[in-house]
């Protein structure tokens, strides 16, 4: 008897093109519902439905509950019609999980400075929105002053590497680089470019203050993952060995990720105080602080991920014979 | 990887755990006490309002308080550290924290030539 299976489309292309190419039936229709008559964005899953059965088996019922979940997953967090985030899968989930461990701190931190630049962003927008309400000379001038005071506030928020993960480019005029222009204002009745600024330093910001819980759970999750198929394939041995050997993996590469993250955190700002002259308060301070998390999380991820591996396939072979 | 190495890896990262443990404890016991001694400070002021009172926040302000007392001297001479400032720190405690800093160092140095030396070969 066949087995369905599926496979993650790389590259965007109409459903018609994936259906002519893979000879669609009526039951590859059924199962694939979730990409009907649409374009399909990579890594969505595209379900090949098992032929030899016209009825619909319950591990097919499965795959397209999981082939529904991905393609909401893919749409619903914009992950890019050029496929980068399918080519590079393995590196992005790499980073995801240990990176996010050492630079766990940015969660509070760095979320914490884009909310402050959204807030200083909000307020220039009603700050414009006031004074083209009020319009007198004096009134005007009153705005230009407290323009003049926020986008100092905002220049300050945007020293360095401090813009990182805002999208916005601090070179040149404030007012360029927010896109503001009374004129066009008037004419739109909003801020040129300012929701999607909004939008996206926002993002940023909520996607950072999860950062290392997400990192944790993705971790769990792969190895569960890595578990569930070794124990699907129906071989007891492979089974209880995918469970030692990713248990190891995942117990020791959080190990290695959260203690070399945290420490090499810490060296990055001793180098940056020695070598750049900066305070320890201060974007500077953090940003180092921020790569040295990054790069040590990921370097003692992997560390220690190598020798769970290890660890774990000696114990299953040391373990006594039941 | 023989028996012996295993066993070596295991102890290292066994020392991982108990690193971590201990820095938990100047996380959660010890970081006020520190920040007090420094109270006025500017870099004490700031990275507790930025980084917040969370593990890794907490980490990164106990890493912060440690950075302060390694470079003193250095940010004394640019201006952002009064003269023996560092000081205010009882010289048990700031032994302790260097002490442990040391530990820390030691055991991820350690698992990095194990990993190079034994585990990527």
């Amino acid at each position: 008897m066949g087995r369905a299976y599926v496979f993650i489309n790389d590259q965007m292309q109409g459903d018609s093109t994936i259906k002519s190419r893979l000879g669609a039936n009526k039951k590859f229709n059924t199962l694939n519902i979730h990409i009907r008559n649409r374009i399909v964005m990579p890594g969505e899953l595209i379900i090949v439905p098992d032929d030899s059965s016209q009825s619909c088996t319950l591990e097919e019922a499965e795959l397209m509950r999981v082939a529904r979940h991905v393609s909401h997953q893919v749409s619903h967090n914009s992950l890019g019609a050029d496929g980068s985030a399918v080519k590079n899968h393995d590196v992005l989930q790499r980073m995801l999980n240990y990176g996010a461990l050492g630079i766990g701190a940015v969660s509070g931190s760095w979320s914490k400075h884009l909310s402050g630049i959204e807030k200083t962003l909000d307020d220039i927008q009603k700050l414009h929105k006031l004074s083209l309400t009020r319009g007198t000379p004096i009134a005007r001038q009153e705005f230009i002053n407290q323009r003049q005071v926020l986008f100092a506030k905002l220049d300050d928020q945007l020293k360095g590497v401090a813009r990182w993960g805002s999208g916005l480019d601090n070179r040149g005029s404030i007012k360029k680089m927010l896109g503001i222009s009374t004129k066009s204002y008037l004419h739109t009745g909003e801020i040129g470019n300012y929701a999607r600024r909004m939008e996206g330093v926002a993002k940023a910001a909520k996607l950072l203050k999860h950062g290392t819980a997400v990192g944790v759970g993705l971790n769990i999750l792969s190895s569960g993952l890595e578990v569930k198929e070794a124990c699907s394939i129906g071989r007891e041995d492979k089974c209880e060995k995918a469970m030692y050997v990713e248990g190891g993996k995942l117990a020791l590469g959080v190990l290695g990720g959260l203690k070399v993250g945290g420490l090499t955190a810490s060296g990055a700002v001793s180098v940056c105080v020695a070598v750049f002259a900066i305070p320890t308060a201060g974007w500077g301070a953090l940003g180092c602080g921020i790569i040295g998390g990054i790069a040590g999380g990921y370097a003692g991820g992997s560390m220690g991920e190598a020798f769970g591996e290890a660890t774990g396939e000696m114990l299953y072979e040391w373990k006594p014979a039941q | 990887m023989t028996n012996g190495q295993l066993l070596l890896g295991i102890g290292i990262y066994a020392n991982i755990a108990i690193s971590i443990g201990i820095t938990a404890y100047f996380q959660y016991k010890k970081l006020e006490e520190l920040e007090n001694h420094l109270d006025g400070n500017e870099s004490v002021e700031w990275n507790r309002r930025v980084w917040g009172c969370g593990y890794m926040g907490r980490l990164m302000r106990l890493n912060m308080i440690f950075v302060t007392l390694l470079m003193a001297r250095r940010l004394h001479r640019n201006g952002h550290l009064a003269k023996d400032e560092e000081k205010k720190i009882p010289e048990k405690l700031r032994k302790k924290l260097l002490v442990v800093y040391a530990y820390e160092t030691i055991v991820v140095l350690s698992a990095l030539a194990f990993h190079f030396t034994i585990v990527s070969k």
